[in-house]
């Protein structure tokens, strides 16, 4: 098992960067995940890493050994692609096979490995048959036994998951998860499903227009997200955001949308009062909010109007409306559901609020206390950037 | 085209859509239409197809489709024994006419194997290297395709002279190679006008298969060359073997470059039937021997249709879904 490092690593195809100056970190051991949406550069960083593609600029390091210009055949890494990639003209025996041939192995050997690692992922039974004639699931395990069967320093898999239909996807989830445990191997996995990232993985990277966003455990991800882009990414539904005005005296204070009145204490409060921000982005997820006919003691309110109710059986979704024309949408009780029209409050705990900088996007708490507030920020967004992953 | 009639067809009727399961009537009547017009529009050939083959059967010189005639295998053991007339006039020896089906076949597959050898390669690249002047490349494909050999075969000739003289006359090679740098020479040239199309043809094939595919075998940990053998080349089967009949059709028929450069004692089917049907030779052959010759020519391409249809079918949906 090897530990896996990107250092100032770019990749430019034409003259479009797909990966910018990405610099990560994946422990030995480890399951990690590379989130973010589509045309977000995240495979291209996976293949950066399998060496099917060259970065532009930067290295690629395998505990600590450069190898960027390596070749994909001398990685030993295991690739799991999306669309699975089997051989179609070979059984799923020589699909397995194939990467033992290839080293020479002795013919009672592959076949000995094979089996064990078919046996491994429940498909001892399909050996003989083509790709063609298996499910998406079964092609998958196919996949997944074809790279671990080389027994490889690295596991990468590119959206393996997203073929498959929702109920195969949550039993696989699990079984992958459970496999990289038991196998002690240091994964990659790169998704755009946050629900897949946040269940399966130690590390979440999120990466964004070819940026990595932010690097840290789910919780961090989740919890502490340090731009307006990993809070808008990650939950279901999102986080909500609402623009607010900050009051300087005495202290500083946010005025949101709806009446409510945020006055954040400690270093959040002085973080706020020296930056000198006039307005700010607040966050909160839909899930911290609870709903109420009053406004509750201790919670900050805002008086919105609702919009429209989704019952999803376990829970309903709220939607409601804020003066300034903003929607928020909270989780309640599946009791909860207030006829649309109607006026409620919705009350959040001071400690779930989080507060962004509208101008460069960044989590506040996560800013540098002055005398030097300038934080060093994501490129302005430009149209037409988005990438697509492909070809070289 | 005729999914473009049918459905305005059916649009004309007030179908929406313009499925054809959903104006089952339309179409049908339709397709009726057009196959009994198609064919109207191959009676000729057809008719003439079936009076050649019919000929080389019968037991006497049929002028009309409405003669009667009897059946007989006479014109056959005839033509194999090499009598080209029943009064004997024209003997061949019957080692001579096996030699002729050989040579046929030697050039046939001589250009098939030069063919895929050469297109396959050239293809991958197309398909999945970047370099400059790719896309010109593929143009100028097209444009090679377009010429006809017949044009060619001055500039052909003069390079045949050139090679024969630095070979033969400058005493590289002694002279009882020349028979086999004919062929050599032959299936080449022949070949090379059929590599453009099939160069075309193959990248289609390769631009099909999945990226990921061939990415999966590199990490596998195979060499491109291996990726090449072991993985995009089975991937592309249909197209190879579309290509390679093609290739086989064309060296198997081919008349002009045989005539040209192969020696008159090396005749192949093509250049035998045209020479007993051209010049002095025609009064002196019996049509009925010569069209089993030609049936024997023909043999191929009857072949070809029975077997291929599936293949061809397979072809043209891609024949691959990974």
């Amino acid at each position: 098992m090897v530990e896996v490092e990107l250092r100032g690593v770019w990749k430019v195809f034409g003259r479009v960067a797909a990966v910018r100056d990405v610099n990560l970190r994946f422990p030995d051991g480890k399951f990690s995940s590379i989130l973010g949406p589509s045309g977000s550069g995240k495979s291209t960083l996976l293949y950066l890493i399998a060496g099917i593609y060259r970065p532009t600029r930067g290295e690629v390091l395998f505990d600590g050994r450069d190898v960027s210009r390596v070749p994909p055949n001398e990685r030993n890494v295991g690739l799991v692609f999306q669309n699975y990639a089997l051989y179609p003209h070979m059984t799923v025996f020589d699909n397995i096979a194939f990467p033992l041939r290839l080293r020479k192995t002795p013919r009672g050997e592959v076949e000995r490995r094979v089996r064990e690692v078919a046996e491994m992922l429940g498909i001892g039974d399909l050996l003989d048959r083509y790709p063609a004639q298996l499910s998406g699931g079964q092609q998958q395990r196919v996949a997944l036994a074809r790279a671990l069967v080389k027994r490889p320093s690295v596991l990468l898999l590119d959206e393996p998951l997203s073929n498959l239909d929702a109920l195969v996807r949550l039993r696989i989830r699990g079984e992958l998860k459970r496999l990289q445990q038991e196998l002690g191997i240091t994964a990659i996995y790169v998704t755009h499903d946050q629900s897949e990232a946040l269940a399966m993985s130690d590390q979440i990277a999120v990466i964004h227009r070819g940026e990595i966003q932010q690097v840290g455990t789910p919780e961090d991800v989740y919890e502490k997200p340090r731009n307006i882009f990993v809070a808008s990414f990650i939950g279901m539904p999102p986080a909500n955001l609402v623009p607010a005005e900050v009051r300087r005296a005495p202290g500083p204070c946010v005025l949101l949308p709806g009446g409510g009145e945020y006055c954040p204490r400690g270093g959040l409060a002085s973080k706020l009062a020296a930056l000198g921000l006039e307005r700010v982005v607040v966050a909160f997820r839909p899930e911290d909010a609870i709903l109420a006919e009053h406004p509750l003691e201790d919670y900050v309110s805002m008086e919105g109007e609702v919009y429209v109710v989704e019952p999803l059986g376990r829970e309903n979704i709220v939607t409601l409306s804020l003066p300034g024309g903003h929607s928020v949408k909270v989780i309640t009780q599946p009791v909860v559901s207030p006829p649309a029209g109607s006026r409620m409050y919705i009350n959040l705990e001071p400690s779930k609020i989080r507060l962004f900088d509208p101008e460069t996007e960044l989590n506040i708490e996560y800013l540098e206390a002055p005398p030097t507030p300038q934080v060093e920020a994501p490129p302005p967004r430009r149209r037409g950037e988005s990438v697509e992953e492909g070809e070289e | 085209m005729m999914r473009g009639a049918l459905s305005l067809a059916s649009r004309l009727l007030g179908r929406r859509g313009g499925r054809l399961e959903e104006a089952p009537l339309t179409g049908r009547g339709f397709q009726a239409i057009l196959v009994l017009a198609l064919l109207a529009a191959s009676l000729p050939i057809i008719l003439s197809y079936t009076l050649l083959v019919e000929l080389s059967f019968s037991s006497t010189l049929i002028m009309s489709p409405f003669q009667k005639t009897q059946f007989t295998l006479e014109n056959w053991r005839l033509f194999l024994e090499g009598k080209l007339a029943p009064t004997a006039a024209r003997i061949y020896s019957p080692a001579y006419i096996r030699s002729m089906i050989v040579n046929t076949l030697i050039v046939a597959a001589g250009v098939t194997v030069v063919v895929i050898a050469a297109s396959a390669p050239a293809a991958y690249a197309l398909s999945r290297l970047r370099f400059r002047f790719r896309a010109a490349t593929l143009r100028f494909l097209i444009l090679l395709h377009a010429f006809p050999g017949v044009a060619l075969i001055i500039g052909v000739y003069a390079v045949y002279v050139y090679l024969y003289k630095r070979l033969f006359v400058g005493g590289l090679l002694p002279k009882e190679y020349l028979l086999l740098y004919s062929f050599a020479y032959v299936i080449v040239a022949r070949a090379s006008l059929e590599v453009p199309m099939s160069t075309w043809i193959l990248k289609g094939f390769f631009d099909r298969v999945p990226w990921e595919v061939e990415w999966a075998a590199l990490v596998d940990g195979a060499s491109r060359l291996r990726t090449f053998w072991q993985v995009m080349l089975p991937l592309i089967k249909p197209g190879l073997a579309a290509v390679a009949i093609f290739a086989f059709m064309a060296g198997w028929e081919e008349l002009i470059y045989v005539v040209v450069f192969l020696p008159r004692e090396a005749p192949t089917l093509a250049s035998f039937i045209h020479y007993q049907l051209s010049g002095g030779s025609l009064e002196a052959s019996y049509l009925p021997v010569v069209a089993a010759a030609a049936t024997v020519y023909l043999i191929p391409t009857i072949l070809f249709f029975v077997f291929t249809q599936k293949l061809l079918l397979e072809a043209a949906h891609g024949g691959l879904k990974a």
